[in-house]
C-alpha cells in the first residue's frame, strides 16, 4: 500500500521538481584533504549572501591547525570562478560565521572568536579591519541588512550566569571600518534562563528577532518586533504553545530548536525543527508573515509525506525577490544523507526535491542558501565523501 | 483567623502548583559523575572501561521520568558509577567537543550524526568509542540492570541485545 502511495505520489510531483535546475557544483574551500574539516554551524546558517555582482560564502574550518573563519568571493559574470581561501578570524579559534551582503561587492561577516563576537567587512577588493562587538562574554552571532534602513546584529551575551539576546545596528564607514551601535536586550526581562541561538531580519517595516528561549523550564521561540524609530514590543511566541497541562510524552514543551529567519520586502519567512511528532524526531516547521515582522501566521509543516517519518536536520530558509520562500534541509530518507528542498507555493509547501550535487553517495549536511537580486538561488552545504574526507560545496539553481 | 488560613492555603497551593509545573531541565541525573563526550571517551581509553552514554534534553520529559524513577536507585546508581565511564549529552547544545579524528563538532551535531531523533538514548560504547548498542526511551532500573549484565558479561560479542534478553540472560 505504501507502494501505492509513493508512485502516485513520484507522478504528480514529477512536473514540480523539474521547475528547478541546478549548475555544476563548485568547491569554494578546495579540495578536500585528511583531517580538514568544514563547518557551517553559523547562526539562522546565513553562510552565503549573494550581491548584483558576487557571491561569498564563509565557513570554519582547521585547515592550518586551530578553527577559523574562512571566506572565498566570486564573480557571477562568465562563470566565474571562486577566489582563494581568506581568513577573516585572529584568535585562538572561531565558529559560528555568519554573511550578509551589503551591496556594490561588500560583504559583512560576524562570527565568535575566543568567546566573544566580532564582525569584519570584507569582499573580493579586500578586508577591514576586525572589530569586537562585545567586550562580554558572547556567542552566536546573526546579522541582517536592508539597502535602505542599514545593518542589525543580535548575539547571545552572558549576563549573570546565562546567555541574553541583545541587538544592535551596525554602521558601516567607507573605508570599511564597522562601528557597532549601543546593545540593548530584545527583552527587557532580565534572562533567568538561557536565549541562543538568535536571527535577525530587517525589513521595510522594522526589525524582528527570534530565538530560542528557556525561560519556561523547555525551549520555546519567541520573537520580538520593533519599527526603526521604536523599541522592541513585547515578546510573542513563534511556534504553537501547547494547550493544557505537561504531559509525560512531551515534558513541559515538545522541543524544538534552531530557528532561522530570511526577508525580502515585508515578506519574512521563519524555519525551525520541532519535535512536537516525537515519534520520527524533528520535523521542519515554519510560520510566515507579510507584515514586515510584526505579526506571523500558523505553523506549518515544511517536508513532505516521504520525510514525514525520519528525522530532519539543518533547516535553512531564504526567500526570492518575489518573496517566495525556500527551505532546506538534509535527511536520511534514502539510507544516506542529502540535501533537500522544499518551496511554499500559494497552496503550501511543495513536494520535497532532492538538492542534485548534494545527493548520492557520501553525506551530504548542513545546506544554507541565499537568492541574488537575479532570482538565482546559491546553495551551500558540507559533503563527507565515502572515504572519509570533508568537502565543502556551492551551487546556483534556477527556478524554470 | 479564616481569612489568613485561606491567604496561607492559597499560598500552599501556590508553592505546590509551582513546585510540580515549575522548569524541568532534564540534565544529567544527580549524583553521577556524568563527564563530556570528548572527555569520556578519553577517560574510557585510558582506563579501559565502557562508556555509558545518555542523550538527553532540555525540557525531555521522558528524560525527567528516567532521572527520577530510574537513576534515583542507589543500587543502580553505586553500578553504573563503578563501572562506566558516564557520558551526557545535551542533544540540542552547541557546547563543542573533539572527535577521536580532530574534527570540532557541538553535541546537537553529534547526536545528527548518531541520528538521536528522540530523547533520551542510551547507549553503550566500547573502550576505543565503537558503538556496542543504542535504546531509546524511558527505561526501568532493572532494565539499566539487564543491560549491564549484557555489556559487562561480554555478552555483545556474540549476540544481539534482544537475543540476549529473549534468550534469559536477563536473569
Amino acid at each position: 500500500m505504501r507502494g501505492l502511495w509513493l508512485m502516485a505520489a513520484a507522478v504528480l510531483a514529477a512536473p514540480v521538481q523539474a521547475e528547478w535546475q541546478f549548475g555544476e557544483p563548485r568547491w569554494p574551500g578546495g579540495e578536500p584533504r585528511a583531517g580538514v574539516f568544514h563547518q557551517l554551524d553559523g547562526t539562522a546558517r546565513r553562510h552565503v549572501a549573494v550581491d548584483e555582482g558576487h557571491a561569498a560564502v564563509v565557513w570554519s574550518d582547521n585547515r592550518d591547525g586551530g578553527y577559523q573563519v574562512r571566506a572565498a568571493f566570486r564573480p557571477l559574470s562568465d562563470g566565474g570562478a571562486f577566489g582563494d581561501v581568506e581568513t577573516l578570524s585572529e584568535g585562538d579559534e572561531a565558529y559560528h560565521p555568519v554573511v550578509v551582503a551589503l551591496g556594490d561587492g561588500r560583504f559583512g561577516f560576524a562570527w565568535e572568536q575566543d568567546e566573544r563576537v566580532w564582525m569584519r567587512i570584507a569582499g573580493p577588493g579586500g578586508a577591514g579591519p576586525a572589530v569586537r562587538m562585545d567586550e562580554a562574554e558572547s556567542t552566536q552571532p546573526a546579522l541582517a541588512a536592508h539597502p535602505e534602513t542599514g545593518i542589525v546584529a543580535a548575539w547571545a551575551r552572558r549576563e549573570n550566569g546565562v546567555l541574553r539576546v541583545v541587538s544592535a545596528p551596525v554602521a558601516v564607514d567607507e573605508d570599511a571600518v564597522v562601528r557597532i551601535g549601543e546593545a540593548a536586550p530584545v527583552d527587557p526581562e532580565p534572562a533567568a534562563r538561557d536565549q541562543i541561538y538568535p536571527t535577525v531580519a530587517v525589513t521595510p517595516a522594522g526589525v524582528v528577532v527570534a530565538w530560542e528561549d528557556r525561560r519556561e523550564g523547555h525551549t520555546r521561540l519567541h520573537y520580538v518586533f520593533r519599527a526603526h524609530d521604536d523599541g522592541f514590543g513585547s515578546l510573542r511566541d513563534l511556534n504553537d504553545r501547547r494547550e493544557g497541562s505537561r504531559s509525560q510524552i512531551y515534558g513541559a514543551g515538545s522541543g524544538v530548536t534552531r530557528v532561522a529567519l530570511a526577508a525580502r520586502g515585508d515578506r519574512v519567512a521563519a524555519v525551525w525543527m520541532d519535535k512536537r511528532d516525537y515519534q520520527s524526531g524533528y520535523d521542519v516547521f515554519a510560520a510566515l508573515s507579510d507584515d514586515g515582522g510584526r505579526n506571523f501566521g500558523a505553523n506549518e509543516m515544511v517536508q513532505d509525506l516521504f520525510g514525514a517519518e525520519i528525522p530532519q536536520w539543518h533547516p535553512a530558509i531564504a526567500v526570492d525577490p518575489d518573496g517566495l520562500p525556500v527551505a532546506l534541509w538534509d535527511d536520511p530518507r534514502e539510507d544516506t544523507s542529502d540535501v533537500w528542498m522544499s518551496w511554499r507555493a500559494s497552496g503550501g509547501w511543495s513536494d520535497d526535491v532532492e538538492v542534485a550535487p548534494a545527493y548520492g553517495p557520501g553525506a551530504h549536511t548542513r545546506p544554507a542558501a541565499a537568492f541574488g537580486p537575479d532570482g538565482r538561488l546559491h546553495i551551500v552545504w558540507t559533503s563527507r565523501t565515502e572515504d572519509g574526507l570533508s568537502r565543502l560545496g556551492y551551487v546556483e539553481a534556477e527556478n524554470r | 483567623m479564616k481569612a489568613c488560613f485561606d491567604r496561607c492555603g492559597w499560598w500552599f497551593a501556590g508553592c505546590l502548583l509551582l513546585l510540580l509545573a515549575g522548569p524541568l531541565s532534564a540534565d544529567a541525573p544527580d549524583g553521577y559523575p556524568f563527564v563530556s563526550y570528548d572527555e569520556g571517551l578519553r577517560l574510557a581509553a585510558e582506563q579501559e572501561r565502557h562508556v555509558f552514554m545518555y542523550f538527553g534534553r532540555y525540557g525531555c520529559g521522558w528524560c525527567e521520568k528516567t532521572n527520577k524513577e530510574s537513576f534515583s536507585d542507589p543500587d543502580l546508581r553505586a553500578l553504573y558509577t563503578d563501572n562506566y565511564v558516564l557520558v551526557y549529552v545535551d542533544a540540542e547544545s552547541g557546547r563543542r567537543m573533539t572527535l577521536p579524528d580532530g574534527e570540532r563538532i557541538t553535541e546537537m551535531e553529534l547526536g545528527a550524526r548518531m541520528n538521536v531523533y528522540a530523547t533520551p538514548v542510551f547507549g553503550f560504547l566500547q573502550p576505543g568509542g565503537e558503538t556496542i548498542f543504542t535504546v531509546p526511551g524511558f527505561k526501568t532500573a532493572d532494565e539499566f540492570r539487564d543491560y549491564h549484565r549484557f555489556v559487562s558479561g561480554g555478552h555483545y560479542r556474540e549476540q544481539g541485545l534482544f537475543e540476549f534478553l529473549a534468550t534469559g540472560g536477563s536473569r
